[in-house]
């Protein structure tokens, strides 16, 4: 649990930075940096699942790294709640599309980057079972 | 200083997110897809209220940064709608997965509205 609050603390942090360089209007403009980030997170997230998988690999003992990088830094720069609070505020202003726009890409990018991420860190789609979701990334 | 009680609240939601999905776990008995559900749309309401009193009460942007950056962003997960939904497909049912994604995003943004509403910010 602290290496979560950690990695947490460190994920939380990316994103602040990130936000605040690159700065979301909320229900005025199509949010892409809280695409972008979460897509990179989830491009991470299928990346170090996928290492921390590899039975004989270097990595498969190291289960509080595995939870310092999924659950922690990688759940913490990833964010679902600003995105879903930003759809209803696009509707309100009309912009109808980007309200549609936004979680359709959140949902189809994030899947397509998680299994880019899986292929990434070795897993092979049709020899290996997924690696499981355990410690809440 | 911001940045470090960002980090700080960062570190408290994802703690407070360990301890749900787990709590979650001992109610339904596993790895149960709902209970990410229960902490999405709960992280989402809060996030309407705290951006709604932003919007309509002028809710200090440091408050906003901490509360809503740090605490209920890093406590909300977005893998629930990616990976699960991953899962659920290539164990043999993708229209489940479809319907288990969409879903998920729909519950949220209900209760991101309802969150803004109490506020008047909708």
């Amino acid at each position: 649990m602290v290496v979560v609050a950690i990695g947490g603390s460190m994920g939380t942090l990316l994103r602040y930075q990130i936000l605040l360089n690159w700065p979301v209007t909320l229900g005025e403009k199509f949010p892409l940096p809280v695409l972008i980030t979460n897509l990179i997170a989830s491009l991470f997230l299928g990346i170090f699942l996928a290492l921390f998988h590899q039975p004989h690999g270097r990595w498969s003992t190291q289960s509080n790294a595995r939870a310092f990088l999924t659950a922690g830094v990688v759940g913490g720069l990833a964010t679902l709640s600003l995105p879903m609070v930003d759809v209803p505020l696009l509707i309100k202003n009309g912009y109808l599309v980007w309200a549609i726009l936004l979680p359709t890409a959140l949902l189809i990018g994030g899947t397509l980057t998680v299994i880019v991420g899986l292929l990434i860190g070795g897993w092979r789609p049709h020899h290996d079972q997924l690696p499981a979701e355990e410690e809440g990334q | 200083m911001i940045w470090a009680a960002v980090a700080l609240a960062g570190a408290l939601g994802s703690t407070l997110r360990l301890l749900t999905l787990e709590i979650g776990k001992r109610i339904a008995g596993g790895h149960s897809p709902w209970t990410a559900w229960v902490l999405n749309c709960s992280g989402c309401f809060a996030l309407g209220v705290v951006l709604g009193l932003s919007i309509e009460q002028g809710l200090s942007p440091d408050a906003v940064a901490v509360i809503g950056s740090g605490l209920i962003g890093s406590y909300t997960i977005v893998s629930p709608l990616t990976y699960d939904a991953l899962v659920i497909g290539i164990q043999g049912s993708w229209s489940k997965a479809f319907i288990h994604s969409v879903g998920a995003i729909l519950a949220c943004i209900t209760s991101a509205s309802i969150g803004l509403l109490i506020c008047g910010a909708l």
